[in-house]
């Protein structure tokens, strides 16, 4: 299916009407799952309203981590295939990617004030997503640095597949500081089971955010692909 | 002469021999330990706590100035061009290339580590072990920091993109590294990374230079 799509003018077939569905789809979800997480969902019974905070606060972390994977597998058909739109995808997903991220840190930070006592703690998680932070900013940092294109690209997707082998391993290293440093920690939320009325607010806003992250990146591909061909015509017109 | 030993031979001697040979890293790592006492105060007590925090961050911060034109001055100079040529896997220049690094500058640093570590308050013992430690992890550094130069060599910024790349890798070996002197147990997980860094490295290093020669 892949193959089959990695003709740009393919591509662009399916991308043109796949696009608004997306966007649309992103646009009813996000404002359904926010109707039903601040007016349907009970607030929590030790945090009250602040807890809904979650509903914005998980979706980014989730996708903050997928749209990492959806690069990664990217990269490697780019690397493997040689296929530009490969490298377009890979590329244009990371700026959304670092925003989700940043986003997470952000809402966890409005969160850890009243909850915690401080915006920030070193806690396993925050510190592990600043790290998955500093990886887009590395991966961002290639392309932004780097003339020669096709060169970015891949350079950028060793750094990207660099990145996935390292995310696990810096993942349990600081699980294991953490457990060192703070043996009983007691900044754990929530507790094991969620309820069925927090859960569907939280589902439905973490397809919202699938979609509107397909919708961006669709729109991101779209882009880049348009500025390569005019790039190229440009160089064709030089000649 | 085999090619792998002209090879460590050129390594060895431009690692040494190039901007003031062992004197330099050693003058840098000096002059970040010395801060510590200058910014905390001379209380040892305190410094004592402070004491894994300057010599892991001085140790990444010197690998990383040592290693900033480890490619860079090849692919400047067209020792790169032959070097993809020569009769050696890039992989195998790329480990040649990490131990010499090491040879002359990690394991320098590790020699003047317990040095320092009493100096810091810590306890002989302790100023051994971390002496140890800095060995171990410096290679780690220097594997993973050579992959960071590789990937930079490109760029319009190579310091500062090498410095980005590099430091999130550097985590697990700092963590657990750091982690050593309370539990013994971290030794295994320490010469693992290092170990998996050393071996897997440089297959991306190759990979980096593949796609610079081919540009």
């Amino acid at each position: 299916m892949f193959s089959y799509f990695a003709n740009p003018a393919r591509f662009e077939g399916l991308a043109r009407w796949l696009t608004p569905v997306l966007g649309i789809l992103a646009l009813g979800l996000i404002v359904l799952g926010t109707y039903l997480a601040l007016f349907v969902a009970p607030p929590d019974y030790q945090q009250g309203d602040t807890a809904r905070i979650m509903y914005v606060h998980v979706p980014a972390a989730w996708w903050a981590m997928g749209v990492y994977g959806a690069m990664t597998v990217a990269s490697v058909l780019g690397l493997v295939f040689r296929h530009v739109l490969a490298d377009l995808a890979a590329r244009a997903a990371a700026p959304i990617g670092a925003s989700l991220t940043f986003l997470a840190l952000f809402t966890g930070a409005l969160w850890g004030k009243p909850m915690w006592g401080a915006y920030w703690v070193w806690d396993a998680r925050l510190t592990s997503m600043l790290v998955l932070f500093l990886f887009y900013l590395g991966y961002m940092a290639i392309h932004a640095t780097i003339d020669d294109e096709p060169l970015a690209a891949r350079i950028a997707a060793i750094v990207c597949l660099v990145g996935a082998i390292n995310l696990p391993i810096i993942k349990f290293s600081v699980d294991w500081w953490n457990t060192l440093h703070q043996p009983a920690s007691l900044l754990r939320k929530g507790g094991a089971a969620i309820h069925p009325e927090m859960l569907t607010p939280l589902l439905v806003m973490a397809a919202g955010v699938a979609a509107w992250f397909g919708y961006v990146w669709l729109l991101r591909i779209r882009t880049l692909v348009l500025r390569r061909q005019a790039f190229l015509k440009l160089a064709e017109r030089a000649r | 002469m085999s090619p792998l030993l002209a090879l460590m031979r050129r390594e060895v001697a431009l690692s040494f021999g190039g901007g003031g040979g062992l004197l330099a890293p050693l003058a840098f790592f000096t002059a970040t330990v010395v801060l510590a006492p200058l910014t905390l105060g001379p209380d040892l007590a305190q410094l004592r706590i402070l004491a894994p925090t300057v010599l892991l961050v001085g140790l990444a911060l010197s690998t990383l100035l040592g290693l900033e034109t480890q490619w860079r001055h090849d692919d400047a100079t067209g020792a790169l061009s032959q070097l993809c040529l020569g009769p050696l896997d890039l992989s195998v220049v790329a480990g040649v290339k990490i131990v010499a690094h090491w040879l002359a500058q990690g394991l320098a640093l590790a020699v003047i580590t317990p040095v320092y570590g009493i100096m810091l308050g810590l306890p002989p013992a302790q100023s051994l072990t971390w002496a140890a430690i800095v060995a171990v992890c410096g290679l780690g550094f220097s594997a993973i920091g050579s992959l960071a130069a590789a990937l930079s060599v490109a760029s319009r910024r190579p310091g500062v993109v090498m410095a980005i790349l590099a430091l999130p890798l550097y985590v697990p070996l700092a963590v657990f590294g750091a982690g050593v002197p309370e539990r013994p147990g971290a030794w295994g997980l320490v010469v693992a990374i290092t170990l998996m860094a050393v071996v897997l490295c440089p297959l991306g290093i190759a990979a980096a230079l593949r796609a610079l020669d081919l540009s």
